[in-house]
């Protein structure tokens, strides 16, 4: 069936506040049934506030929305799921310590006998038919608790539970963020069986390719306001699509490596050798990266780059090897004489590892550095002169640098984390998915900083799940699988298809 | 850049506001129930009956300070009161058996300090969540001081140190409530000016990034129950001090109501959010509400009613008008 007839779904004029951000201004675009609508824009946008109001987690300040031709007004997720609107989010929303089949069924009414005994089999069966249908039933049992599945896996779990209510309109909130191309494919293989039996889908998504093959339709979002409405996909390319986001064109994306030829010498400052870790999934793995480079860390989920990260900063703690930065040892398990030595470590996790959100934005940027310094007082004076330079430096878009953390846009709390690591100065700053869910721009302002940074003689690690984001920024790529290095490519030879042969076979071809 | 230009638009107090709106409601409340206090009772606004408020919110007020720090890093101490009663006792029955005041002060703080540190060590190295702890600590202590003192009260402490809570400024106003004004200043400078202030808010806030920032969180999880533990004693000298004696029942319930002060300050149960000004007018106000109550000639009995629906009422305020904003 193809998208067509009246609007399954219209949002008129819908305006939203946090405190003194305006987060949406009188935004609106339509939804056919069995269309595949795409909202874009950068971080803080509000594309992902637009999705929340439409699934009745958030309420919108001012303006209507229609459903089926009605208007209905949309107070709690409860009152979405029964209209037939699911959400797939970000964060999960999710029981980890319930099994996979639970997670699913629980909010399903149908399935209580007498309204309060869950139909165990039936249940059961549903959730391996809904399994089946993403050709998961062999990797995932509706046995295994929640906790027990890869992110990847939970989120495939998490988009089934949206499937699962036969909804009219589901909402995917960066579906992909953590899942492998080849779940991403099986998961659009999904939509677009969904798609022939009518249902509808809004995707919020940052990856250009993912949009391009999958939507009909696109919105654009530009601080809080719609820039492109309803437009047919036909009609657009990245370069419009890029103009529409940004309001300007980003030139040269990854920024321009600078030329350190004549400044100084490239000397390793990182050494790692023989590192093991706690689980011993890394067993023997040495490396070294330089001052004045970038080296990106490629591989797939799972391939233990996260924990080999984590084991040199001493979040984690090692079993074996030596960890030296300028040729001083790094203690095991201990971040602050990690932070000492001259490391640095921006978590993946921003809200769950990096961030005080009820802090103000200056506490948090200020924290490492005053927590490693020597004034057991607090230096509020040198704080803020510190947090404003930053703020400037880094660009971050705030109220008030006393504001919360939580009151920023996700682009921007990653900033806010970036500037409390730059703060102490690190001889080597590590960097775990700096980009993931954040806007072009806020993407092309980090590689610039993290230019600048290599321009001054720090090394800069990497990791990264984007491949072109690798390519573009990296001078030299380690790849891992399985917690070993399989491979080590110089930028210029490097390729997505080498890069993505040694993530997937532990070889160049 | 944008956050100037909105920086000289938003004045200090919005600021402030923004961050305090708990302890401005309830800051608010504590006015307008003293100003109704005023009006419908004679005797309320007499010096006699404010040092007797004084007097009665002293001891808790003591060890609400110490429950704040560690509610802070998102803990609980459930054995501040009988910490204050073991504690008391213990110094009770070395002043009489030594005559040395001076020793047995010094033992009933360390004693507290102690209490708090094991405490604080069974939360932060085995990760045993914090009210199971202090709720057998609480059982523990209780029951100790009863066994010690035989269940009877020690009479009769030396002179010297009743004069410790006996001396008075002006008729009524004891040396000993400015100690405790000061205590409050003192501790509130610690929280928002030290990093044993930073940590213990970020403790509470968000444990692993504070650990990844380099800090020493098992130390700074455990500080706070130390903390605890010596304003519990300092609450049994006072006491002591106070009375000239010591009972086997001081402290008792004291932890419910200091709890209860702490909470409509706006001490969040999760951590990471309340301040010491809230906790002075968390205090104050149920100081206030139970004195309201007793010289307006409202039954004892009615008094919970009161204090728990109050209670109740100020987090439901706070979730409600929370909620809107979302």
């Amino acid at each position: 069936m193809a998208a067509s007839g009246t609007p399954i779904l219209k949002v008129t004029d819908v305006s939203k506040a946090f405190g003194a951000v305006q987060a949406l201004n009188k935004v609106g675009f339509e939804l056919l049934p069995g269309e595949v609508h795409a909202l874009m824009g950068e971080n803080g946008a509000g594309k992902s506030t637009v999705g929340k109001i439409i699934a009745g987690i958030y309420s919108a300040d001012e303006g209507s929305i229609q459903f089926e031709g009605r208007e209905v007004k949309i107070d709690s997720p409860a009152a979405a799921i029964s209209m037939g609107i699911a959400i797939v989010m970000q964060e999960f929303n999710s029981m980890p310590h319930l099994p996979v089949y639970e997670n699913v069924f629980l909010g399903h009414k149908e399935i209580f006998k007498h309204g309060f005994i869950l139909d165990k089999g039936e249940a059961i069966r549903r959730t391996t038919e809904l399994l089946a249908m993403f050709g998961m039933e062999e990797q995932i049992q509706p046995l295994s608790r929640l906790r027990d599945l890869t992110v990847a896996e939970q989120q495939i779990v998490e988009i089934i539970k949206a499937v699962s209510y036969e909804s009219k309109v589901i909402i995917l909130d960066e579906p992909t963020a953590s899942l492998t191309q080849k779940e991403a494919d099986r998961l659009f293989a999904v939509v677009k069986r969904l798609k022939e039996k009518g249902v509808a889908f809004i995707i919020v998504s940052h990856r250009f390719n993912e949009i391009f093959e999958i939507s009909d339709k696109i919105t654009v979002f530009r601080d809080g306001e719609c820039v492109l409405k309803n437009v047919n996909m036909k009609e657009m390319d990245e370069q419009k699509l890029v103009r529409a986001m940004v309001g300007r064109e980003i030139k040269d994306f990854f920024g321009s490596k600078v030329d350190l030829a004549a400044d100084f010498e490239k000397r390793p400052v990182l050494t790692v050798e023989h590192l093991r870790d706690t689980w011993d999934f890394i067993q023997d793995l040495s490396f070294e990266a330089k001052s004045g480079e970038i080296l990106g860390i490629a591989g797939l989920v799972g391939a233990g780059r996260t924990t080999l990260v984590r084991s040199i900063f001493g979040a984690e703690g090692r079993k074996g090897g030596t960890v030296r930065v300028d040729g001083a040892e790094v203690k095991q398990g201990d971040p602050g004489d990690a932070i000492k030595k001259g490391l640095a470590l921006v978590t993946e996790n921003r809200k769950e590892e990096g961030l005080f959100l009820d802090f103000s934005i200056c506490q948090n940027m200020a924290f490492a550095k005053t927590a490693n310094g020597k004034p057991y007082v607090l230096p509020h004076k040198r704080e803020e002169e510190d947090c404003r330079g930053m703020i400037e430096k880094l660009r971050v878009k705030l109220g008030h640098f006393r504001d919360p953390a939580k009151s920023l846009s996700g682009g921007n709390q990653q900033k806010v984390v970036l500037a409390k690591w730059l703060l102490t100065n690190p001889k080597v700053l590590i960097l775990d998915e700096p980009t993931r869910g954040i806007d072009i721009s806020a993407k092309a302002e980090i590689y610039t900083i993290l230019h600048q940074l290599v321009a001054q003689g720090v090394c800069v690690v990497v990791v990264s799940s984007e491949l072109p984001e690798v390519l573009g920024i990296c001078d030299r790529v380690l790849v891992m699988r399985d917690g070993s290095i399989t491979g080590e490519l110089n930028a210029k030879e490097a390729s997505e298809e080498i890069i993505m042969s040694y993530a997937s076979f532990g070889t160049a071809s | 850049m944008s956050g100037k230009k909105n920086e000289a638009a938003r004045s200090k107090f919005q600021v402030f506001a923004a961050g305090h709106r708990s302890e401005i409601t309830m800051g608010g409340a504590l006015v307008i129930l003293f100003v109704i206090l005023c009006i419908i009772s004679p005797v309320f606004l007499t010096s006699r009956n404010m040092t007797n408020i004084l007097s009665q919110v002293s001891f808790t007020a003591v060890l609400a300070l110490g429950q704040t720090f560690v509610m802070l890093t998102g803990g609980i101490d459930l054995s501040v009161g009988s910490v204050l009663g073991i504690t008391s006792m213990v110094g009770a029955m070395l002043m009489r058996s030594t005559e040395s005041v001076f020793l047995a002060i010094a033992v009933t703080l360390l004693l507290g300090a102690v209490i708090g540190c094991v405490n604080g060590l069974l939360v932060s190295r085995f990760d045993i969540p914090a009210f199971v702890v202090t709720l057998g600590m609480m059982q523990v202590c209780r029951s100790a001081d009863y066994l010690l003192s035989g269940g009877h009260a020690v009479n009769k402490l030396p002179d010297s140190f009743r004069a410790i809570a006996g001396a008075e400024i002006a008729a009524g106003f004891r040396v000993y409530y400015l100690v405790i004004i000061l205590l409050f200043f003192a501790v509130h400078w610690v929280l928002s000016n030290t990093k044993l202030g930073r940590y213990t808010y970020a403790i509470g806030s968000n444990v692993e990034a504070t650990r990844l920032a380099g800090v020493n969180t098992k130390l700074y999880t455990l500080l706070p129950y130390i903390i605890s533990g010596l304003m519990a004693a300092i609450g049994g000298v006072l006491m002591g001090s106070r009375f000239g004696a010591v009972d086997p029942n001081y402290g008792n319930s004291y932890e419910m109501n200091t709890l209860a002060a702490v909470v409509i300050g706006g001490c969040a149960m999760t951590g990471g959010k309340g301040t010491i000004l809230g906790t002075a007018i968390g205090v104050l106000f149920m100081g206030v509400l139970t004195n309201g109550l007793d010289i307006t000639g409202v039954s004892p009995y009615w008094q919970g009613v009161a204090t728990g629906s109050v209670l109740i009422l100020a987090l439901l305020f706070e979730r409600l008008t929370n909620r809107k904003k979302v």
